[in-house]
């Protein structure tokens, strides 16, 4: 399939729509010559083909820098369709609905946690639930559950685990309006009802960082954020509860979609019409677990901010941002003769990039351009960027999530052991506390594409700014 | 179970960039459904002892066709382990592919500690063949 990629700029490329039969719009990548060298494998490449065939998709579909293969949609895969004969798919949002990346910046310097990185890095993963099979003590009840379900974050405000400075800086106020508990499955309940403050395992992880690089003094003032300063960077997404959901809507579109006339060149990409029952009873039950995902990492900052006033008492850790990654959203946007239109704009690893003074956004992303949370790898550097007007106009202002895999975790695991590996992030300064070492290898750096690379290639070609550069000082994973 | 066992064949991991996909081969219907369970504790906790627990269950699994039935049947198992810390032993298992439905009878053991946890069992790349019975699946780690 590589062969049908044309390139179009240094950091453009289409994927022609001979790529596959049944193709309605051409693929479109954002990578340069090194990402597409390490593009080993054709997978991602089809998949990206095969969301193209699918009902009502608009304009192309999208890939990220940090593109590979996933399941139905590639991780970094972006599509919009079209509100009334558009579809909507649970593979093109993935198992872990609003996986997502929160940013904490504390009023302290790494000179001056320097004496007490270990305390803090030991406290954390003592008070965070976090490995496989996390659980809380405290059990929510049916109905607790369902007000988390429904209000997300402001569930978390009126019990006092957040401020109303902490729903101001997350996506969508840190709570989808549009949620419907009634539609989340008593599976995924059950699943849900203890891992409400857990962090999971996996590539999910608290990370300690110093701000490393600034490289817009004027947003980065904005955003509170200081070379020297301390952050604190949280991935994780909606657990048990959120994969259910996923399962379950799988197999309640796949009973019906031939009644649609829909057919998909892949099971993952199980799609029904937007407006038909099965889809709005989807978005209902996407957006509730979505709000369990921003209670999740609220209530994770919690955690993380009792630890932090314990031992550096009267230093506030405030939110930068909390944003999503795993997600579809309607949404407006202008189409190539300049009228509005409403799509379903599905990111599945990949980040909604709105521009500066889009009508959705406060002061100061207003000004700024709503931040975007990139994570490195382990051991790796990380990044805030901001929207684009460009992304808006060009990829339904969206944007990369990360680094992006290369090697599978069999692959990984033959590169190095987990204590091996451990000792080598020790031996660069960086404190590593894990659940189990056993597979900690299967996140090793070498697995991802170079973090800096994924980011320079968004930043270059327009879709998002670059405005600071994190490095770490401790890992926390399950 | 540990490693011999894939190299008896009756199973393998198959590379998969983000996550892991198993390919599982057998004699018959019972035994392949018998033998995935085996391939997904494998990928969980790298191998679970098969004894009988103390607890019998019975599971009754339905689906839409062949390939959704494994999926349905598999997602059950990390099911019944993330909601009740256990594991289901599945003893003897009957595979009806013209309704498109599983009976396992079996029993309940503590979970070992896992080593990797599984969101779930996928239906992207999803393979299933009757002749030779086969599945090729994805899990999502």
């Amino acid at each position: 399939m590589r062969e049908f990629l044309v390139k179009k700029d240094a950091f453009r490329w289409e994927l022609s729509m001979e790529a596959e039969k049944g193709m309605r719009v051409p693929g479109f990548l954002y990578a340069d010559n090194y990402i597409i060298e390490k593009l080993e494998e054709e997978n991602a490449l089809v998949q990206v083909a095969n969301v193209a065939c699918l009902p009502g998709i608009k304009k192309y579909s999208f890939a990220m820098p940090d593109i590979h293969w996933g399941y139905g949609f590639a991780i970094g895969g972006v599509a919009a369709f079209d509100e009334e004969d558009g579809i909507i798919s649970p593979g093109g949002v993935g198992y872990d609905i609003s996986c997502g990346v929160r940013l904490l910046s504390a009023d302290l310097t790494s000179e001056e946690a320097r004496g007490s990185l270990h305390s803090l890095t030991s406290g954390i993963f003592t008070h965070v639930p976090c490995g496989l099979g996390s659980r809380v003590a405290e059990r929510l009840n049916r109905k607790e559950l369902d007000n988390v379900l429904q209000e997300g974050s402001v569930w978390a405000l009126k019990r006092g685990y957040a401020s109303r400075d902490d729903l101001a800086a997350t996506e969508n106020g840190g709570c989808l309006e549009d949620a419907d508990p009634g539609r989340v499955s008593e599976k995924a309940k059950e699943r849900g009802k203890d891992q409400l403050g857990t962090l999971g395992s996996g590539n999910h992880f608290i990370e300690i960082q110093v701000i490393e690089n600034v490289y817009d003094i004027e947003k980065a003032a904005l955003l509170g954020l200081k070379r020297g300063s301390i952050t604190v960077m949280i991935h994780c997404g909606s657990r048990g509860l959120g994969h259910q959901v996923c399962d379950d809507n799988i197999r309640a579109m796949s009973k019906v979609m031939a009644k649609y006339g829909i057919e998909v060149p892949d099971r993952q990409l199980v799609s029904v019409p937007i407006q038909s029952p099965e889809g709005r009873s989807y978005f209902g039950a996407m957006y509730s677990a979505a709000n369990f995902a921003i209670a999740n990492r609220q209530i994770i900052t919690k955690r993380v901010r009792d630890v932090f006033e314990k031992i550096f008492p009267g230093r506030e850790l405030r939110l930068v941002y909390d944003i999503s990654h795993n997600m579809a959203h309607m949404e407006e946007h202008i189409d190539a003769k300049g009228d509005r239109e409403k799509l379903c704009v599905h990111r599945k690893g990949a980040t909604r990039a709105l521009p500066p003074g889009h009508g959705s956004l406060y002061e100061p992303y207003l000004t700024t351009g709503q931040p975007v949370l990139i994570p490195g790898s382990m051991g790796t550097a990380s990044y805030i960027l901001t929207g684009t007007g460009r992304a808006a106009a060009e990829c339904f202002a969206s944007t990369c999530h990360g680094a992006g895999r290369v090697l599978s975790r069999h692959a990984a695991r033959k590169t190095s052991d987990g204590h091996a590996l451990r000792q080598k992030l020790e031996d660069q300064g960086i404190s590593v506390m894990a659940g189990s070492y056993k597979t900690l290898s299967e996140e090793t750096p070498l697995a991802y594409k170079d973090v800096d690379h994924v980011v320079d290639v968004v930043d270059r070609a327009g879709i998002s700014c670059k405005i600071a550069r994190l490095v770490p000082l401790a890992v926390i994973k399950g | 179970m540990n490693k011999r066992r894939e190299m008896v064949l009756s199973w393998r991991e198959i590379e998969h960039t983000a996550d892991a996909g198993l390919y599982i081969v057998s004699t018959d219907m019972n035994t392949l459904f018998q033998e995935a369970a085996e391939a997904l504790y494998y990928i969980m906790f790298e191998g679970v002892q098969y004894m009988s627990g103390r607890q019998h269950r019975s599971l009754r699994i339905e689906g839409i066709d062949p390939g959704d039935l494994a999926v349905v049947w598999l997602n059950e198992l990390i099911y019944i382990f993330e909601t009740e810390g256990a594991v289901y032993i599945p003893e003897a298992i009957y595979v009806d592919m013209e309704r498109f439905k599983l009976k396992s009878e079996g029993s309940m053991i503590p979970a070992p500690v896992p080593v990797r946890q599984v969101k779930a069992v996928t239906y992207g790349g999803l393979c299933m063949t009757l002749d030779p019975p086969a599945l090729k699946v994805y899990l999502d780690l």
